[in-house]
């Protein structure tokens, strides 16, 4: 009985193998393969495009036409009371220079709010002096370790302005950051946050010094295009301004997600806040000098996105929603990019050793269309660099040596860190609480 | 006076001068690897015609003719989509803006965070407070050092 029925099964599956061996030879391996090159090409070519034309409107429209130039804070109707918030997490090394430079605002009323987030150094201590020293200097102490998101919460309720201005404890703000970052809460009710503009400190290696272009050229351009465009994907988590109105109608930062600034950027416009981007409010930080904190910070914010375009995904079809659907769908198809580049450099590495050597080679030699790219790529960095001169001069005659590195070295971080971001986000509990990470903070020697 | 910019490029470790040294020199030479055509297509232009074998090699000048009105056609495309989008967002900016006006006031602040006003405003004028949390991350206690004014 049993094998009555068992033959006929295997036979079955015999068949079924065939029909699916005929399916898959028969299937235009080649049309897709091509396909897929095309995409992998031309998909940063376009966007490179879309970022720079965006970026130069952004300069037509407010930079240059506005005449505002930094180093000068602006005059403003009027100057309400700010708060600047500096949630801090084993800070003793820095939480002295950070906050003695934020004493040096040009802006008549501020206090600053220190939050020593159950840190395990000497944090406390240093911020405790500070606020016996300083007038404007408050100090709130969570007794546990609560997470960047909670440290944030917590002072802001304990904060006595509606306006806050949130710092990393380790970045130095600009004595007219603030007032050109209020400017734009000043008669535009309707905006909830304003972003921004972090340089980087640290710059004695070529990751350092690579990071400077990146943030000079790419990241600057493509926030200038966001704002032309009217949405932002993040607000800087190391230089963010805020509406605490608008926070508190959103029911601020999420404790458990691990970019708590690109949450909250969605949050807000999903709302139907406005995000701004200042590039007067100059914030200077300290990025990773070596490849291992690179990695883990990159897989950081590449899992911070996927977590955020998994959590908002239901929400993206109200009215407010709509103008966020090119964010998301470009950020959702550069993850699909890295890893249909991840499979074509596998599939090559393995037609380079079993198949045919020549072909795969030939795929890499020079041809018109590399040489595009690569133009393409020079112009954009001078491009966004000449926009960029103003704010740190000769910076971008310094860096755009730099920059040359940026294709060949960062892209395969980021299409690594993408993959690895998505895997760490799809496999993270949902719920679970966004802990501080211990940072690479590059080379101070001081 | 803080020095914003840290350049100490003297305390990189051995292993870190040796790898930028090494990435610097293969990215030089994929640039220039990349950038052959266009080398070619210079030398090419200025009258050294035995380069033609190369450039036909490369695709042709007829393709990268085509290649490059196809470039300006996109590139004008996206411009033109941008810019209408500027104008579009410029002249309909009242109907895209919301109207957000509500001010959060303590006891909305309250309300939300579970403690009382009088306790909020105790912890506003403090030099100091600390605060303890239940696992949950609910304030449980809001203990004041010193007033401030």
């Amino acid at each position: 009985m049993l094998q009555s029925q068992f033959y006929p099964f295997l036979q079955w599956l015999i068949d079924e193998w065939f029909i699916w061996q005929e399916w898959l030879e028969e299937a235009p391996w080649q049309t897709l393969g091509e396909w897929l090159s095309w995409f992998v090409f031309y998909y940063p070519l376009l966007m490179t495009y879309v970022w720079m034309i965006g970026g130069i409107l952004y300069f037509l429209r407010w930079e240059w036409r506005d005449n505002v130039f930094a180093g000068v804070s602006p005059s403003l109707s009027e100057y309400p009371p700010v708060s600047i918030l500096i949630p801090c997490f084993n800070e003793g090394e820095n939480a002295r220079e950070t906050i003695e430079q934020l004493l040096q605002q040009d802006y008549p009323h501020y206090e600053i709010i220190a939050i020593n987030d159950g840190s395990k150094d000497n944090t406390l201590v240093i911020l405790e002096e500070l606020a016996q020293q300083h007038e404007q200097v408050r100090v709130v102490n969570l007794a546990s370790n609560q997470g960047k998101a909670m440290a944030l919460r917590t002072a802001a309720l304990l904060a006595n302005s509606e306006f806050l201005v949130c710092i990393d404890g380790d970045a130095l703000l600009d004595s007219q950051a603030v007032a050109w970052m209020i400017r734009h809460f000043i008669g535009h009710p309707h905006v909830g946050a304003v972003t921004g503009n972090p340089r980087i400190r640290n710059r004695s290696t070529l990751l350092g010094r690579i990071q400077v272009g990146e943030f000079s050229a790419i990241v600057g351009m493509i926030k200038r295009a966001q704002r032309t465009y009217g949405r932002i994907f993040t607000i800087s988590g190391v230089i963010g301004a805020f509406r605490r109105s608008a926070l508190h109608d959103v029911g601020y930062w999420s404790p458990d997600m691990i970019t708590e600034d690109i949450d909250i950027s969605w949050k807000l416009q999903l709302a139907g806040w406005s995000i701004h981007f200042e590039t007067n409010a100059l914030c200077w930080v300290l990025m990773p000098e070596t490849l291992v904190g690179l990695w883990k910070q990159r897989s950081r914010w590449a899992q911070g996105g996927v977590e955020v375009l998994g959590r908002y995904f239901s929400q993206l079809f109200t009215r407010n929603a709509l103008r966020l659907w090119p964010l998301y769908l470009e950020c959702s198809i550069s993850l699909l990019w890295s890893f249909i580049v991840v499979l074509l450099i596998v599939l090559a590495s393995f037609q380079l050793l079993l198949d045919s050597p020549q072909e795969t080679l030939d795929d890499f030699s020079p041809h018109w269309t590399s040489m595009l790219l690569c133009v393409t790529c020079l112009f954009q960095f001078a491009v966004s660099l000449a926009i960029d001169a103003r704010y740190e001069q000769r910076a971008g005659q310094k860096y755009y040596y730099w920059m040359i590195w940026y294709p060949m070295v960062y892209w395969l971080i980021n299409i690594g860190t993408a993959v690895n971001g998505f895997v760490k986000a799809v496999r993270k509990k949902r719920g679970q609480r966004a802990v501080w990470v211990t940072v690479d903070r590059g080379i101070k020697g001081q | 006076m803080i020095n914003k910019i840290i350049i100490t490029p003297h305390l990189q470790s051995r292993q870190q001068k040796i790898s930028a040294f090494c990435i610097a020199a293969i990215s030089w030479l994929l640039w220039l690897y990349f950038l052959l055509p266009l080398l070619t297509l210079a030398g090419w232009l200025l009258g050294f015609k035995h380069l033609s074998t190369e450039i036909r090699w490369f695709g042709g000048y007829k393709t990268l003719l085509e290649l490059l009105q196809m470039y300006g056609l996109i590139i004008v495309g996206i411009a033109l989509g941008w810019f209408l989008w500027t104008l579009f967002t410029s002249w309909w900016k009242p109907a895209l803006l919301p109207t957000h006006q509500v001010l959060v006031d303590d006891a909305g602040l309250c309300a939300v965070f579970q403690i009382g006003q009088e306790q909020l405003q105790q912890s506003r004028s403090a030099k100091l407070v600390t605060v303890g949390f239940d696992a949950a991350g609910q304030i449980t206690t809001m203990t004041t050092t010193q007033a401030s004014h």
